[in-house]
């Protein structure tokens, strides 16, 4: 459904400032552009492919341990050497923890709460979204008016509600981001079946005798991942954001494990003192949250066909 | 110039410095630290006197003060009462019969002139003529009778300290007598912590929203969680205070506080952490009054819940714990090692045999409780509490990792932690602690009884020496009674008692006059705004 219609339309031609008078320049314009826009996708991906590489790898190479201090070696700046001799390449923190290591742990645990968020709230979004789409009438009416009550919530607020409910643990940290996001996902999903539904192909297989579950399964969920994949890009930087605000107000991940947001607020009252406690997991939360997005903003131009042949 | 408080504080750095480098024994250290903390508010009086003649009498200016923790309640009869901000406020608007002289610990009188025992079971208290509440109404005994009723109901923290006081008799309007069940000496240090409010209203609803006071600062508004502003009576009976108006500001984020004070925009706050006090030190705009004060941290255990109710335990748990490297590490210039359960600084102290470091040892005690695969277990305790809390839960936590016992740090919300703490509902709880009196009552009493119940602690033999000791009228008696007491505390280890802590009073150099306290519990009244 998204391949042909593209190159051919008004606006799309409208855009091109010289309109092509051969075909050859034409073909190999457009492969350029494709190509520049795959270079740039894959440039955008590439922080997030060595934060995950590193949230895999690191603790492993670096060891974190939570509960061992080491006071003597407390507040040293990066690149000093301890007194067993090794180097801390971020510094230590207030109780003599290697900055490093703690910063790859976070990782870890951002990352894992950022993807595991986004997978189960979109699932839930998906399902709503689509029965609401496919069925319309009073359970549209119902899961839509839940989904604007929450809404007009302040997302952060209702978090900081569940959380402190629930007690912290990264699990808790994941159910309640899934269910302050999933309303995105359920939006995007509804309008996503709704213009599937009524398209020629779905009639098509409904009036051969398909039923519900095989016009959901074959027909109207396929052609809502698309949408939601980019959706998902968006949410995974606001939730790594969303944990990082429980987390630096205490209601986010237990004190041992460390996520980015929990190790800024214990560092903020040494900012005069040891700027690298709270800056480190900030600048790995910020770069890690801009590729996200940016590679969000690429995945959307890359997958919108009216893009593709312009 | 340097002020002697600088001075002091300057020497204090140095003796921890040497103390570190060990040039120093802990006794003399500690023993300096003392000297220099009572030489120091003499010194900075006689400096000043010269000064403070020339200025009018006259309250002028405005000076703001954040305090270490938020103001919760005004109320200083009811569950905040021991809370420092609560007493802060309440020695401004509110008054007490007697009150403990900042710098030579003797009692003197305040709302009351005089006192004295009639016999084993009877104080009798006269009340100074001619004071009157801000409304005009004057002050009289039925406002002190019904004061302590009113403590006594409320069952606050307090509420211990006159749990023998069966009766409050007024026989005219300035004579307050009060009757004891049994002999008790602290009636007079325990009245110090005891502030009056006004009998006509103190039980209104909303009263401690917009109290009517008696003290040198009459209360003009409080918006919660962020200013209280009070201003001067400037025909007070003991003298007009020095400045017009103070403001209590809430910043409960340490580093705001500190860049508010280094901007000006705040002139006085204390309790900050070790790491902050050197650059604080450097500024030229900024005095630091160091002093030793009342307060100290422990770190109790649940003697009712397995597997604390084994004192092995709890003494492995002692051997467990460096204590000398984590004050060198994480305490310097605000704390020194602890040598009883109460600090050097409190009548009553007698020092102990320290816990020294050797975790085998520790192993050994678990393995004879049949411990030896260690346990696991928690430490409830508050954020705020005190100077560098979230380091040394951390540390304590790393040490006792290293015997095999599994601590979870459970880091609570005040309020919450509080109504824990009182329930009894927790394995271990660290806090700090102030011994408000400065005397060993105070604390011993209040807290380790059989019946207070706060520890799950019980010793017929401990409360027999502590009723005692608060019975008897001979200084020298109750110093002897209170040596046992800690002993017992100590042996038993209803506690780990790691830290006395050192106060730090850090104000812009444009205040003067300031009298730092043991006790966490600043007056302003005798400071005047430098021109």
């Amino acid at each position: 459904m998204m391949t042909s219609t593209a190159s051919n339309t008004a606006e799309s031609a409208g855009l091109e400032t010289s309109p092509p008078t051969q075909g050859a320049l034409a073909t190999g314009a457009r492969k350029r552009r494709g190509h520049n826009r795959e270079l740039r996708l894959f440039l955008w991906s590439l922080p997030i492919i060595v934060f995950v590489l590193a949230a895999i790898v690191g603790p492993m190479v670096v060891e974190y341990d939570p509960v061992k201090v080491r006071t003597g070696d407390r507040l040293k700046p990066p690149g000093a050497i301890l007194r067993d001799g090794s180097r801390a390449w971020l510094g230590t923190d207030q109780v003599g923890r290697d900055m490093l290591a703690q910063v790859l742990q976070g990782a870890r645990i951002s990352l894992l709460v950022g993807a595991a968020t986004v997978l189960f709230a979109g699932l839930i979004g998906l399902v709503m979204g689509t029965l609401a789409g496919f069925y319309g009438g009073f359970l549209d009416a119902l899961l839509m008016r839940l989904a604007d009550i929450q809404l007009a919530f302040p997302s952060i607020l209702l978090a900081i509600m569940i959380a402190a409910v629930l007690g912290p643990s990264v699990a808790n940290v994941i159910i309640t981001l899934s269910l302050t996001r999933w309303v995105t996902f359920g939006r995007v999903a509804r309008a996503a079946t709704l213009s599937a539904k009524e398209r020629d192909y779905v009639i098509a297989a409904r009036s051969m005798g398909a039923g519900t579950p095989r016009l959901l399964r074959w027909h109207i969920v396929p052609s809502t991942i698309a949408p939601l994949i980019v959706i998902a890009t968006v949410e995974v930087g606001l939730v790594i954001i969303a944990e990082a605000s429980l987390s630096f107000l205490g209601l986010g991940t237990p004190p041992d494990q460390p996520s980015w947001g929990q190790t800024v607020a214990h560092g903020r009252d040494y900012l005069n003192r040891a700027w690298w406690i709270a800056t480190m997991p900030g600048l790995a939360l910020s770069i890690v949250v801009l590729s996200v997005g940016a590679f969000g903003d690429r995945l959307r131009d890359y997958l919108d066909p009216r893009m593709r042949g312009a | 110039m340097e002020s002697p408080a600088q001075e002091s504080g300057r020497r204090i750095y140095e003796l921890v410095r040497r103390r570190r480098e060990g040039t120093i024994s802990r006794r003399a250290f500690v023993q300096a630290v003392t000297a220099l903390g009572l030489s120091m508010p003499l010194a900075a009086m006689l400096e000043r006197r010269g000064l403070a003649a020339l200025q009018e009498s006259a309250p002028s200016g405005e000076i703001t003060i954040v305090l270490p923790r938020s103001l919760v309640a005004l109320d200083p009869h009811g569950a905040q009462s021991v809370e420092e901000a609560t007493a802060v406020i309440s020695s401004h608007v509110f008054d007490t019969l007697v009150v403990r002289d900042a710098a030579t610990g003797e009692l003197q009188p305040r709302l009351a002139t005089s006192w004295q025992a009639i016999d084993e079971t009877t104080w009798e208290f006269k009340l100074r003529e001619g004071v009157t509440w801000h409304d005009g109404t004057p002050f009289t005994s039925a406002d002190v009778k019904a004061s302590l009723e009113r403590v006594q109901s409320l069952e606050g923290p307090l509420a211990p300290l006159w749990a023998l006081v069966t009766e409050v008799q007024t026989p005219d309007d300035l004579t307050v007598i009060f009757k004891t069940s049994e002999p008790q000496g602290t009636i007079p240090v325990s009245a110090a912590l005891f502030f009056v409010t006004p009998a006509a209203h103190s039980n209104d609803e909303g009263f401690f929203d917009n109290p009517i006071g008696i003290g040198p600062y009459k209360f003009v508004s409080w918006v919660r969680d962020s200013e209280l502003r009070l201003e001067a009576i400037p025909d007070h009976w003991a003298g007009a205070p020095g400045v017009q108006t103070l403001v209590f500001r809430d910043i409960p984020e340490v580093s705001a506080r500190v860049t508010a004070l280094e901007t000006g925009e705040i002139d006085f706050t204390f309790g900050l952490p070790a790491d902050q006090l050197p650059a604080l030190a450097e500024n030229s705009e900024l005095r630091i009054d160091s002093t030793p004060s009342y307060a100290y941290y422990f770190n109790w255990f649940n003697c009712s819940r397995e597997p604390f109710t084994d004192a092995r335990v709890r003494r492995a748990m002692a051997h467990a714990l460096d204590l000398d490297t984590i004050v060198n590490d994480l305490l310097q210039g605000v704390g020194v090692r602890a040598q009883a359960p109460i600090p050097s600084t409190i009548f009553g102290f007698a020092p102990q045999t320290p816990y020294e470091y050797d975790p085998e040892k520790a192993k050994a005690l678990l393995a004879e409780a049949g411990l030896e695969n260690g346990f696991e277990t928690h430490v409830i305790w508050n954020p705020g509490s005190g100077p560098q809390d979230r380091e040394l839960v951390q540390a304590m936590i790393s040490y006792w990792a290293e015997i095999g016992v599994t601590v979870e740090s459970r880091e609570m919300e005040r309020a919450a932690w509080l109504d824990a703490l009182l329930a009894l509902d927790w394995d271990m709880d660290f806090q700090t602690n102030t011994v408000r009196t400065g005397d060993a009552d105070f604390t011993l009493r209040r807290l380790y009884v059989s019946s207070a119940n706060r520890t799950g602690y019980a010793n017929p033999e401990l409360d027999t020496i502590l009723v005692e000791a608060a019975a008897a009228a001979d200084p020298a008696r109750r110093q002897e009674l209170y040596a046992q007491a800690c002993k017992i505390i100590w042996d038993d280890a209803v506690g780990i008692f790691p830290f006395e802590l050192l106060e730090n009073y850090v104000y812009r150099t444009r205040l003067t006059d300031f009298v730092p306290t043991p006790s966490a519990v600043p007056v302003f009244t005798s400071v005047k705004i430098a021109e």
